[in-house]
């Protein structure tokens, strides 16, 4: 009992002394800002005399943050034989990548000149963390989509490095099996064929006579609904398709208006979860599923429709695939408003705090240039994200390859930005509650447009909180 | 004869006991290493591998070089391991043996920081890092380490030297032997077995650390191999083939180690007969 | 008891608590140069406004009293993955303390192959959790895994069990994957336990003919109850933190169905960069675990008192 007693003791002493020591904490962190805003102002007028001497100087190391991936060492490998002075790639897991950056930043550590994501550009320029950009010089030929995925307003905080985004694979086979010529054209249509394509063990389709839900062989459609970034990624493509958008931002009056619970965004969602709960055209385990769930199921066979970023169809022609020689890719679907898609890609965005910025703007110059870009996009599996470039590796391609290249053009065309990415410094946050709002919607507790509803209210408090446009 | 056939069959139903249990341990392990074997359109599915190779642990090897890590785990282990059991051994002895007034509630208050989420602390303890300048060293990691486990070290470690005979202590007290001695030629020998299973313990906990280690490291000199493992994803999904490679090569040493001291960790397990 | 002995023959008290105290002194010392700062940095952020916005925004930091602590206790997430925690708290350290105890006792039983099932045993808790996790995210899959590939051949489902999907076997999955991974430590620590046993006390049972429940209930537990109590609390803290797993095997899905509080904690403070209410919530979680233990102190202590008065 004493043990206790003292225990207790120890815990409250600790609490009353940080109350305590509360008071002392700010003067503390005054301090230290102003004692690196003279660290900063010492650096920047050491690096104007350093200009000076520009020509004779080495350029400085610079170090590259990026995700981790199997790809990296090659495209590191490449990057080194292509440009001229040393550089560093940190890479990271993905789950990890913002948070980190933003702690390097934070933390005044600035290891880190360059921040290479999926999607932070505009995170890091409005935090605070990025430095605005110029315009590159042939910034008109890189897609539309593309560059609006890395502005805010006029502002650039971003170079595409490279292209990505979603085609619709489709199984020829069964496809002509249920009798159908063409690829469904509309949602609603890839529902209804969906639905036909859906067979149990005895033959039936949902809907019919006897048909058991709990066995069924192949499956019409299938959705990456774990609680992931996967997730959201893949639904704003049917969201942008029906019109939906998270927000409406008056940039002028600097006023937002969250729209994620109207009609557009509820409609899809219930789209998404009757598919999953009505119809029983995706798998039980859709609603756990991440990429690697959803490429198995259509590699190994059991899926017929599917939607998904261009590397599914490296792995879908490979000798061992099950579905070689049978499927093929085209065109998203139209939703209520036009053929939406999601704007994939990759981005480089420089450091405010870095300490050679002039070192890391020329290396950030290499890496978006179209030769930079292709050279990145090539080893890591993507697209380049010029469309002059783009056309010159269509001529170049030849059989299933060139037929990729051809839809994912189609589809690049009309890909927009995922506007979750204008959200700012809560732009991760942001689809960490998408995600999770889509995947609550899928257990059929709550009703879509309550799911919908609780969102904007996160997401109202979560940019409240971050100070948005503030 | 009674007495023999009736441990016997006691025997036959421990076996079964074991054998059930070391199936259940064993049986995702082989998973683990059928799936290093496939490529990694196969690597999820059920399916017998189509052919088995050994390109994963080839690039798991040599393009990844994992020797490097395999090294920075073992020298940030080995000398955490060493740190916190001259730390715990001294602190449990103290705490057991020769109490002062408060000594419970720090020995409880080690506990508290055992409690702490660790998100909370890594940010002030990043920029705390950061300040003195020990981002980005083996230093960081270890005392890192250190302090996360010792908490449970000395926890660990407390019992078995309550059970400590005082007889033995006396004795020895009054022989003259000074209580640092005692410690060092009476107590040591006889916990053995305590000080090994804590020892094993801090070892692998240690070498399974990775959220501290992959925050506080951005150069991949110094990283361990649990973050070398979480970096082998792609950008869409984990390269579970690549991963399970790795994580076979994980284990691999340590299942040889275990194999090669088996004497004698199971006879540091075994050598009790502490308590009078 | 004993230690009084020790100090009365010597009657150096005070020598004897001086050195106790620079004995624990290096220890100490270690964990509070480490830990003071970011402990106390945590405990003051959690009472003001403080967050990345905020620090890269270079605004003044408010202190704002309980209001984190207000919000965070009327947020219906704090709740659910308090129940969420305490679910697979409780029943994780069950089953794992009867496993573990299971295998002890029988381990310490057999002769020939001892050391092989304790290097099987041993295995588990050598990989590294992100590994053990991916694992079972694959082996527990409907469509895709083993584990209802090997039911359904043996005959004992029809139809795929969800062990991932279904909400309320979402949770058991995880304390699957807990069990599978940990329940070989706590093995580690009762075993050295049970044979540091003196042998005489089983051989006096034996000839009294005690059956092996009683031999169990009336020997085994009680001598190694310091033991069982001590590695309780470890476990009980290290599940009632438990994230690796989750984070990997659902994220806290289907729903909110596997939200553990420390999952929680780790979506403010790390993905949202809200530290005043991650701090918050983590001084709340850490009150609750405090109780916790002193519930597990407790009832060691009354099983203690209850053995004294009954010899």
């Amino acid at each position: 009992m004493k043990s206790i007693k003292v225990f207790c003791l120890a815990l409250a002493v600790s609490f009353t002394l940080g109350a305590t020591l509360a008071g002392c904490g700010d003067k503390a962190a005054t301090a230290g800002n102003t004692a690196e805003k003279s660290k900063t102002e010492a650096a920047a007028e050491t690096k104007a005399a350093d200009t000076k001497k520009e020509e004779e100087r080495k350029p400085e190391k610079v170090t590259f943050v990026t995700q981790a991936n199997d790809q990296m060492t090659e495209t590191e490998k490449q990057f080194r034989a292509a440009y001229d002075a040393d550089f560093d790639i940190v890479a990271l897991p993905a789950s990890e990548l913002l948070p980190k950056i933003q702690l390097d930043a934070m933390s005044g550590t600035n290891d880190y000149d360059i921040y290479s994501t999926g999607q932070g550009a505009i995170q890091f320029g409005l935090s605070g963390i990025a430095d605005e950009l110029p315009k590159l010089d042939d910034w008109e030929d890189i897609f539309p989509g593309l560059r609006a995925n890395y502005q805010f307003g006029d502002k650039i905080y971003g170079w595409p490095v490279q292209a990505d985004t979603c085609l619709l694979f489709y199984r020829t086979d069964l496809l002509e099996k249920a009798g159908y010529k063409e690829p469904p054209k509309t949602w609603d249509e890839y529902r209804e064929m969906a639905i036909k394509m859906t067979t149990d063990v005895n033959g039936k389709h949902p809907g019919d006579n006897g048909f058991n839900a709990n066995k069924i062989e192949i499956y019409g459609s299938n959705y990456k609904g774990g609680n992931f970034d996967s997730n959201t990624w893949e639904f704003y493509n049917y969201m942008l398709a029906n019109g939906g958008k998270t927000h409406d931002i008056d940039f002028e009056n600097k006023t937002y208006k969250i729209t994620i619970n109207e009609k557009p965004a509820v409609d899809t969602l219930t789209w998404v979860v009757d598919n999953y709960r009505k119809y029983n055209i995706y798998p039980k385990g859709a609603i756990n599923s991440d990429w690697a769930e959803f490429h198995t199921m259509f590699v190994e066979g059991k899926v017929a429709l599917a939607v998904n970023y261009a590397y599914m169809f490296d792995m879908a022609v490979a000798d061992n695939s099950k579905v070689k020689d049978k499927f093929s890719v085209g065109l998203l679907p139209k939703g209520t408003v036009k053929n939406g898609a999601g704007m994939g890609g990759w981005v480089i965005s420089l450091a405010k705090g870095s300490k050679h910025k002039e070192d890391a703007l020329r290396f950030m110059k290499f890496v978006a240039s179209s030769k930079g870009s292709t050279i990145y996009s090539d080893t890591q599996g993507a697209m380049v994200p010029r469309q002059s470039d783009f056309q010159k590796k269509i001529d170049a391609a030849e059989g299933p390859m060139k037929l990729k290249l051809q839809q994912c053009l189609a589809n690049l065309q009309n890909a927009e930005s995922i506007d979750l990415t204008k959200l700012g410094a809560s732009y991760d946050a942001s689809v960490k509650i998408m995600n999770a709002t889509i995947n609550t919607a899928l257990t059929g507790k709550v009703s879509p447009q309550e799911a919908m509803d609780s969102a904007k209210k996160q997401l109202e408090e979560l940019l409240e909180k971050d100070k948005f446009l503030k | 004869m009674k007495p023999k056939r009736k441990l016997k069959e006691k025997n036959i139903l421990s076996y079964t006991c074991l054998c059930i249990y070391a199936a259940f341990i064993i049986l995702p392990i082989l998973w683990l290493i059928l799936t290093s074997l496939k490529d990694r359109t196969e690597s999820y599915t059920i399916a017998r591998p189509s052919r088995i190779s050994l390109d994963n642990f080839v690039s798991v090897l040599w393009e990844y070089d994992i020797a490097k890590y395999f090294y920075n785990s073992g020298f940030i282990s080995v000398f955490t391991t060493a740190i916190i059991l001259i730390l715990s051994v001294l602190a449990a002895y103290g705490f057991t043996k020769f109490r002062y007034g408060g000594s419970e509630g720090v020995l409880n208050f080690c506990l508290v920081l055992r409690m702490i989420p660790f998100v909370t602390i890594i940010i002030p303890l990043y920029i705390m890092m950061a300040k003195i300048g020990l981002i980005n060293t083996r230093f960081a990691l270890i005392i890192g380490n250190v302090s996360f486990n010792l908490p449970v070290a000395i926890w660990l470690l407390v019992p078995f030297f309550k059970d400590f005979p005082n007889e033995l202590l006396e004795a020895a007290f009054i022989d003259g032997s000074s209580k640092l001695k005692t410690l060092m030629n009476i107590v040591i020998p006889l916990s053995r077995p305590a000080i090994m299973v804590v020892a094993i313990f801090m070892f692998i906990s240690s070498w399974n650390e990775f959220m501290y280690a992959l925050i506080m490291t951005t150069k991949q000199d110094i990283q361990p191999l649990t973050v070398a493992i979480s970096n082998l994803t792609g950008k869409y999904g984990v390269r579970f083939d690549l991963m399970t490679a790795a994580a076979v090569l994980y284990v691999v040493p340590v299942i040889t180690l275990t194999v090669v001291f088996q004497k004698q960790i199971i006879g540091g397990l075994t050598a009790g007969a502490v308590k009078g | 008891m004993k230690s009084k002995s020790v100090r009365n023959t010597l009657s150096i008290q005070k020598s004897n608590s001086i050195f106790g105290f620079l004995t624990t002194l290096p220890a100490m010392l270690v964990l509070i140069t480490l830990f003071i700062y970011p402990l106390l940095f945590s405990l003051y952020v959690s009472f003001t406004d403080y967050n990345m916005a905020a620090v890269l925004g270079k605004r003044a930091i408010n202190f704002v009293g309980l209001q984190n602590y207000k919000n965070v206790l009327t947020d219906s997430a704090f709740w659910n993955s308090m129940r969420v925690t305490l679910f697979i708290t409780v029943i994780a350290i069950c089953v794992e303390f009867i496993l573990a105890l299971a295998l002890a006792v029988n381990t310490s039983r057999i002769k020939k192959g001892r050391s092989y099932f304790i290097a099987i045993f041993l295995i588990t808790i050598m990989m590294a959790p992100i590994v053990v996790a991916l694992l079972f995210r694959f082996i527990l899959n409907d469509e895709l895994g083993l584990l209802n590939l090997v039911l359904r051949k043996v005959g004992l489902i029809s139809a795929d069990i969800g062990w991932l999907s279904d909400e309320r076997l979402a949770k058991l999955s995880v304390i699957i994957v807990d069990t599978w991974q940990a329940t070989s430590s706590v093995f580690l620590l009762l075993y050295t336990a049970i044979i540091a046993i003196p042998g005489d006390i089983f051989e006096s049972a034996d000839v009294d003919g005690a059956g092996r429940w009683r031999v169990l209930i009336n020997i085994i537990i009680p001598s190694i109850k310091n033991v069982i109590m001590y590695s309780m609390v470890i476990r009980f803290m290290d599940l009632f933190r438990i994230f690796d797993s989750i984070f990997l095997l659902t994220n806290g899905g289907p729903g909110n169905a596997t939200e553990s509080m420390a999952l929680l904690i780790f979506r403010t403070g790390w993905t949202q960069m809200d530290m005043s209410k991650a701090s918050a919530t983590s001084y709340l979680m850490m009150l609750v675990m405090a109780f916790g233990m002193i519930l597990i102190n407790r009832i060691g202590s009354y099983e203690k008192n209850s053995n004294q008065s009954g010899g």
